[in-house]
């Protein structure tokens, strides 16, 4: 019985030891391999002084070896910390000083990257490298302990399970999300939070060995859980979409094809690219049992294309915030995709072990026909964010509906409409966050990235709904000193925020429109903003 | 690139220095791999090819899409010389 999430690994490995866990393209591990490795490099951690509760971030490109070292975290009582590998290196720095990482686990050329702002995380004592480059990167001499190779580490570290002790309640991982108030926040996952997912997930789904399942969304984003855990789980294969695959349509069908994928998994918007441009009538999906979808609405058009064109494949709706990991979910059925249907499918009902309820703003529960705000209690919901005690305090919140002990319930910021059916379906946000390509983005972020310039004295960013992507930023702009370009103002913001969040267009303008009460017309500008975006619409 | 002379990258990289990474520091040549670097991902492969439709006056079938044409300035040119209109 797996209480924690690599044990999932280490049952999988006597059960099926010479199963492919992980196809990575060029690379490959069996579940013995990769429960061998995970095993060598927690015990490399903790001969580098990793102790229990500690954190240890990954800096990775995706591949087989990466999951290896998520694996070998956990083994070592620690939380992974994985950070974009695409992220500017000022970001990356500040996700692994919050939450002082004890550990890196990169490679020698991200490591490079991360050098002109590495330098002020100094808590880091140790540096394992997936590479064994002929140089170590200077940067690598702030690391206490030094630095090690996974060659070295697969040469001399003992094979066998280190057996850390921990309990459910310890923490697995730390997925950083956009702050409304400038700075990613990070939310703190246990393994029973993950595991309660985890094992609804593999049984409704009803993962198994022969399962091919898709890795298409990158670990530092929530979705990777189901790709990673419910698979080892099942004893499965994961299947790394690769980079360039997942760039071109027209590759990416063809790999779903070729590989045999079993279970897909991803973001409406990578599924809508497929419908429009990766010609999907070319191949045959034979394999393809599941097509899930999380993180976004996916507009009613493309997905009855998508169904029209794989038929024989089942699709489900999966929703929650990374805070709740996924906490309702919707069978699709052939009249949610009817021909004159627009409505996108419902987010639906609550999973196994969770309770979902809308309250109105008197905090009474709706009844069936109307809307509220979607609350989560569950096993699944966080364990807080790191080191933000009062952001936690704003959303985990004590349950109103009992108080005879303690017990906590996730306050969404979703507005949902309960149907007669009894599923939810998705309405909007209660505030202003968006998003992109099932990227969560706090517009307050992005300003906050802006006001950073010195020569900015006022600064807007607006987002304009897209139904292929989710939405298109724009940045409105009030320079304080001349000679300030919005290319120069580009530049910057994306040297501070993930590249989903560099508005498309930044316009310098002599003033904002402003409201009655002296705030920026938001309005206004949205307004502006939807009609650039109509004209140059793709 | 000598064989394809009539093409003129610079404006295509001008076009990702200024519009897709913001950034004209990062180094990149003809050679460089966009795609393994980061430069050109999904989203952003959509704005390169309007551009290159726009200016070169090509239309890009879905079927062109692939790194064999788009991973580099190289294919690109390549390709581009490949679709010249007449």
């Amino acid at each position: 019985m797996a209480f924690l999430l690599h044990q999932l690994l280490t049952e999988s490995a006597e059960r099926n030891p010479n199963g492919v866990a992980v196809d990575g393209g060029d690379s490959t591990l069996t579940h013995s391999q990769l429960d061998v490795l995970s095993n060598q490099i927690a015990h490399q951690l903790r001969a580098d002084g990793v102790c229990n509760g500690d954190r240890v971030g990954v800096f990775l490109p995706k591949c087989a070896r990466t999951v290896a070292a998520l694996l070998g975290i956990l083994k070592a009582g620690a939380a992974y910390v994985p950070v974009d590998p695409h992220s500017p290196s000022s970001r990356a720095a500040y996700v692994l000083g919050n939450c002082s990482v004890r550990a890196l686990i990169t490679s020698s050329p991200q490591l490079r990257k991360l050098a002109p702002d590495l330098a002020a995380t100094s808590e880091i004592q140790s540096i394992l490298l997936t590479d064994e480059p002929a140089v170590v990167p200077a940067i690598a001499s702030l690391a206490k302990s030094g630095t090690v190779s996974f060659a070295q580490i697969a040469a001399t570290q003992p094979a066998t399970n280190p057996e850390v002790p921990l309990t459910e309640n310890d923490l697995a991982y730390i997925l950083y999300t956009s702050g409304s108030t400038g700075q990613p926040k990070g939310v703190m996952i246990s393994h029973l939070n993950s595991l309660t997912f985890v094992n609804w997930a593999h049984a409704e789904y009803q993962i198994t060995q022969t399962d091919r399942v898709s890795s298409h969304a990158p670990f530092h984003f929530d979705l990777s859980i189901l790709d990673l855990f419910c698979t080892l789980k099942a004893g499965g294969t994961i299947c790394l979409v690769p980079g360039d695959v997942a760039t071109f349509p027209v590759r990416l069908a063809q790999w779903i094809s070729e590989k045999g994928i079993t279970v897909w998994y991803s973001v409406p918007s990578a599924l809508i690219q497929l419908v429009e441009h990766g010609q999907l009538e070319r191949h045959n999906y034979g394999h393809l049992r599941w097509v899930l979808f999380a993180g976004e609405v996916f507009p009613c058009k493309y997905l009855r294309r998508l169904v029209q064109q794989i038929p024989h494949a089942a699709y489900s709706n999966l929703y929650g915030p990374t805070e709740t990991n996924v906490c309702t979910y919707y069978h699709v059925q052939s009249s949610d995709v009817a021909p004159e249907r627009t409505e996108p499918v419902p987010i639906g009902k609550a999973c196994a072990n969770t309770e979902v309820f809308a309250l109105d703003d008197q905090g009474r529960v709706v009844p069936p026909g109307h809307e509220g705000e979607l609350y989560v209690r569950s096993s699944t919901v966080m364990k807080g964010y790191w080191g933000r005690p009062e952001a936690t305090a704003a959303t985990v919140l004590p349950n109103p509906l009992n108080r005879a002990y303690a017990d906590v319930m996730y306050r969404t910021g979703d507005i949902v409409k309960l149907m007669p059916s009894g599923d939810y379906q998705y309405v909007g946000r209660r505030d202003k966050m968006v998003k992109s390509r099932g990227y969560r983005i706090e517009l307050g972020e992005i300003e906050t990235a802006l006001y950073a310039h010195p020569a900015v004295k006022e600064a807007a960013v607006v987002a304009v709904p897209d139904e292929r992507i989710g939405a298109r930023l724009m940045a409105y702009v009030v320079p304080g000193m001349t000679g300030l370009t919005a290319s120069e103002l580009m530049k910057f913001c994306s040297e501070r925020v993930l590249r989903y969040m560099v508005p498309e267009r930044i316009e310098l303008c002599d003033q904002l429109p402003k409201t009655s009460t002296g705030k920026i017309d938001k309005t206004t500008l949205e307004n502006e903003s939807k009609l650039y975006a109509e004209r140059t619409a793709n | 690139m000598p064989s394809e002379p009539q093409i003129d990258l610079s404006s295509i990289k001008t076009f990702i220095r200024t519009e897709l990474i913001y950034d004209d520091e990062k180094d990149f040549d003809e050679s460089t791999n966009l795609i393994e670097r980061g430069i050109v991902d999904s989203m952003s492969l959509v704005r390169l090819i309007s551009f290159l439709e726009e200016n070169y006056n090509i239309q890009v079938q879905d079927e062109d899409i692939v790194p064999e044409n788009f991973s580099s300035l190289n294919t690109i040119a390549g390709f581009l010389a490949r679709h010249k209109p007449e």
